[in-house]
């Protein structure tokens, strides 16, 4: 949904009374908005920020009446959720070995589809990186949690640091299957035409 | 903000929509603000549903997983299904690997007490069966014992490991009892020969002390060659050629397994005689099958016939 005048205006009023003030609140919002964006790794901080500025001028009418505090406040929060999205849809592959396509199997059940895509992505993932997370996932949750401070132990980092490591594997294999299972599925839809 | 703010059950908590507005904010807020606290709160947002997938939740949390988190993130479906799709790639069947019979055997008598008496009963009866039956088939066949019924069975002189499985033994002609009426008598089978060949990739590396297998054509024998490796994959793809090679393969096997015995992990590959020629050499290239098809070498073994 595109950001109207009537929005932009009721966003100016709300951050002050006085446009020019409100101007340069809004110019500062979308700097420290910008700022935060590229601190969290994302390469179009801007874009993100103008998608965060536009997402609260939407929401504002719902909220402007009971909100209390500095508005800038608000704009974070909003942020907070576009960055999850951008993450979602925009997951960094260099991970994953560029040398290892995908090959285009012909599983019969499509429910082993999701499963079959998955295991190609751990194939392509570097050796170390695959066995990290089959250290970091494998067992039982309280095996789990023993497996996983040893290995934080072994690799010298913090606990907090391995789960990062992980977290960042898996969604490259999250976006590895999502695109594995999309090319399937598009295969399928030519050879049903 | 710090820490102090957020924890592992807060971040729990915010997951699951416990949280009141304000301090949902807060964390939002923690959360953009710093990248070590979006990455905090992701990955108590996986581990979240890594015990959705492995039934870890209490039903408290079950139902407001269901209903929060599931509900009102729709996209979130995605990562659940890929904790399946981890949970399901641990839970693949591992690489075959055969215990062997010594191990069965010990871990029945070891784990399974009260099997015993049954165990001795069973050998009591086949014991008696067998006193019997040699006592009573000379008497039924009488003299003229045909020997093509004498089962000539080469033992393996090299086997690795006391094991097989029912189904990886060859079936053995079976010394049915011979009618009196000679006349009527089947077809004489011929005698079967199973022989067995440990080769060891050492000796692939030399050429030297090429590992001699006995080769007799023309009867009914089963070759087994045992390729022992220290490695571990789920499949295998091995390739029998001739030496010096010239030409095209003559058999690949596609889909071997490894088996584990007391020299090591240790591959079936079974020939036939009649592929192979007196006083020749050979090689079985062995190749480990990955995940997506490709084929990496392993190592050649290499034996000659006589």
């Amino acid at each position: 949904m595109e950001l109207t005048q009537e929005s932009f205006d009721l966003l100016l009023s709300w951050l002050h009374p006085d446009p020019d003030e409100a101007g340069r609140i809004y110019v500062k919002i979308r700097a420290g908005l910008v700022r935060n964006f590229a601190r969290q790794g994302v390469p179009v901080p801007e874009e993100l920020a103008d998608i965060t500025l536009d997402r609260v001028a939407q929401k504002l009418p719902e909220i402007i009446d009971n909100w209390e505090g500095q508005p800038e406040r608000y704009f974070y929060r909003v942020a907070f959720w576009v960055l999850r999205e951008y993450w979602a849809r925009t997951i960094i592959t260099e991970e994953l070995n560029p040398d290892e396509p995908i090959p285009t199997p012909d599983p019969d059940q499509s429910k082993e589809i999701r499963s079959y895509c998955f295991n190609e992505c751990m194939a392509r993932l570097a050796a170390s990186q695959r066995d990290l997370i089959e250290e970091y996932y494998f067992g039982e949750k309280g095996t789990r949690i023993r497996r996983r401070k040893k290995l934080a132990a072994r690799l010298k980092i913090e606990m907090s640091a391995l789960r990062v490591k992980a977290l960042r594997i898996r969604k490259c294999l999250k976006k590895c299957t999502r695109e594995s299972i999309a090319k399937m599925e598009q295969r399928d839809f030519w050879n049903n035409q | 903000m710090n820490e102090q703010i957020l924890d592992e059950v807060v971040a729990r908590r915010f997951w699951l929509g416990q949280l009141s507005p304000e301090e949902q904010g807060r964390i939002e807020e923690l959360a953009f603000d710093d990248p070590q606290w979006f990455a905090f709160l992701e990955a108590a947002e996986d581990d979240l549903i890594d015990e959705f997938v492995y039934n870890d939740l209490s039903s408290e949390e079950r139902t407001l997983f269901e209903k929060h988190f599931l509900a009102k993130q729709p996209e979130l479906r995605d990562d659940v299904e890929v904790a399946r799709a981890l949970r399901a790639y641990f839970e693949q069947e591992p690489v075959v690997v055969v215990p062997t019979l010594w191990e069965r055997f010990r871990k029945l008598f070891h784990f399974s007490p009260p099997l015993i008496p049954v165990l001795i009963k069973a050998i009591l009866v086949i014991g008696a069966a067998a006193i019997g039956l040699v006592t009573l088939i000379p008497r039924i066949i009488g003299p003229g014992l045909n020997p093509a019924y004498q089962v000539q069975q080469q033992q393996p002189p090299a086997l690795p490991s006391p094991t097989s499985t029912p189904s990886e033994t060859p079936a053995q002609p079976s010394p049915s009892p011979a009618p009196k009426d000679n006349q009527n008598k089947p077809p004489v089978s011929p005698p079967h020969r199973l022989t067995y060949a440990l080769l060891s990739p050492g000796l692939a590396r030399s050429g030297e002390g090429a590992k001699s297998v006995s080769v007799t054509r023309g009867h009914a024998t089963d070759l087994r060659l045992l390729l022992v490796t220290n490695t571990s994959s789920r499949h295998y793809q091995a390739t029998l050629e001739k030496l010096p090679v010239a030409g095209p393969a003559i058999q690949t096997w596609t889909t071997l397994t490894s088996r584990r015995s007391n020299v090591g992990t240790v591959i079936h590959v079974h020939v036939s005689p009649d592929l192979l020629e007196k006083n020749q050499d050979y090689r079985i290239v062995l190749n480990a099958v990955a995940a997506n098809g490709d084929l990496q070498h392993v190592d050649d073994y290499r034996f000659k016939t006589k």
